[in-house]
């Protein structure tokens, strides 16, 4: 893991590092270093070897750094944070600190990580994330009263993501209900949270923010659904360490917030990001699909879409936009 | 009962989000309800249909007081499931141990995966939902007997 860890520190730059050179830093021969390259195109990272000259990545990529990341955060926030922690690779971030809940406090500890390899999205489905190729990051939080009243935290997480990217000049960044972050019907983001509590107990909560930041074109291929990252989005996208911290920052000053004045604090900032209001959509429940349109949410968070005539409110379920028929909307 | 009193309980369901009230005083009683046919003053304005929370079927006749020990309700309105991912067995199956802080289930609301733990050690007597099925508030999820 360590040697990897070194390797891909050399490599991060994309320029030529010789197979007898690595070999000699790190201490292992050449056909180790071959294998340790093998591993990381593996990962998803675009190695390639050119004979005499050695290997390099196919375009530099920036690797978290705490300090950099630390520089991003407002003062505010790291004096709320207890730890922040990097990972060059995990299962998942959010795994890695639910795991932790059994004999440590999580409160407020952070997990990054450079690589993901079962990386997890909403009921066993993956969120891909190629080394270096996104924010994968894990926000552990305690809350004093029980899990029902968090039922909105979810939006208000996506509220302060699309806040943290505005300040680091990504805009234009909506979120589609409850909290998928979407730069023009494409996704950008996404925010799984996971609690855990007794039933009439105080709640601890995982937050986990998955963020593209420039994924390989082969990911992008495989994914199932319309992707974006900040790199295809602007020509000159912010630093990955600066969008992280500032996304943290960001985050934490929302929990702090949440934790006094609950969803209301945040209400009408989701309104104003509401990607779906107005359009025609599918809502997939576990057991059937319901068509309609998308009319907002409620105070509480709550998806309302006009179905058959009739306002209906939902809490659950998977929305999916048809962005075709948008011209049809009433004034 | 005083035609003010009746036109103010009105004008406070019209700002409230409650569609129904029905009062009684002594031996009269009234009830004003937004769901009804009553015409709006002024046709200008579309009637916005009654806001109707999807509802899912609780069996309440799941619930009875014979002595099924400890119940396990729903903390909140969402999506049951019995086991981590699709793939995954079941957290808990009826007659397992369960030690008071075990999981038992997830209640999928707005994307949140509430992990639900129990309060109470025991054997688990019945498991009351199916897999995917909507909970609403309270609905029971689990009967816990002693060990």
């Amino acid at each position: 893991m360590k040697r990897k860890k070194v390797l891909l520190h050399y490599l991060a730059d994309g320029k030529f590092y010789s197979g007898q050179f690595l070999a000699d830093t790190l201490g292992i021969s050449r056909t180790a270093i071959w294998k340790q390259v093998h591993t990381l195109k593996k990962y998803g990272l675009d190695i390639y070897s050119v004979r005499g000259k050695g290997y390099r990545l196919s375009k530099p990529i920036e690797l978290l750094d705490r300090s950099s990341i630390e520089s991003a955060c407002s003062s505010e926030a790291l004096g709320l944070i207890n730890d922040i922690e990097i990972m060059f690779e995990t299962e998942s971030t959010n795994q890695q600190l639910l795991d932790k809940l059994s004999t440590h406090g999580i409160h407020a500890r952070l997990i990054l990580a450079e690589f993901q390899t079962a990386g997890r999205g909403r009921r066993g489905s993956r969120w891909i994330s190629p080394a270096g190729a996104g924010i994968c990051l894990s926000i552990g939080w305690c809350f004093d009263y029980t899990s029902d009243s968090l039922t909105a935290l979810s939006l208000a997480v996506g509220v302060a993501v699309v806040s943290a990217l505005k300040q680091t000049g990504v805009a234009g960044v909506c979120l589609k209900w409850p909290n998928d972050i979407i730069y023009q019907n494409r996704k950008l983001g996404g925010i799984l949270i996971e609690s855990r509590g007794e039933v009439a107990g105080p709640s601890t909560v995982v937050i986990g923010i998955g963020l593209n930041v420039d994924l390989p074109e082969q990911v992008i291929d495989c994914i199932g659904q319309p992707v974006t990252d900040l790199a295809r989005l602007m020509e000159h996208p912010p630093s990955r360490n600066d969008v992280a911290g500032t996304i943290i920052s960001e985050t934490i000053d929302m929990l702090n917030v949440f934790a006094t004045h609950g969803f209301a604090a945040f209400l009408q900032q989701w309104r104003e990001l509401d990607y779906g209001r107005g359009k025609q959509a599918t809502l997939m429940l576990s057991d059937k699909m319901l068509q309609g349109r998308v009319q907002g949410i409620n105070d509480n968070g709550m998806l309302v879409m006009l179905i058959e005539g009739q306002l209906k409110e939902f809490s659950s379920g998977e929305l999916s936009l048809r962005i075709a028929s948008t011209a049809s909307i009433q004034p | 009962m005083d035609i003010r009193k009746v036109k103010k309980l009105i004008e406070m369901l019209e700002q409230s989000g409650v569609s129904e009230i029905e009062i009684h005083e002594g031996e009269e009683s009234v009830r004003i309800s937004r769901q009804s046919s009553i015409a709006p003053p002024v046709q200008t304005v579309v009637q916005i249909p009654a806001v109707a929370t999807e509802q899912a079927a609780t069996d309440t006749g799941q619930v009875n007081s014979e002595s099924e020990g400890h119940v396990i309700k729903a903390p909140m309105v969402g999506i049951f499931y019995a086991g981590p991912s699709p793939d995954k067995p079941a957290f808990v199956e009826r007659g397992q141990n369960v030690m008071k802080g075990d999981v038992l289930c997830i209640i999928e609301a707005m994307k949140i995966m509430n992990q639900i733990e129990t309060d109470f050690s025991g054997v688990i007597g019945k498991v009351m939902v199916e897999n995917g099925e909507p909970v609403e508030y309270g609905q029971p999820l689990f009967s816990i007997r002693e060990a």
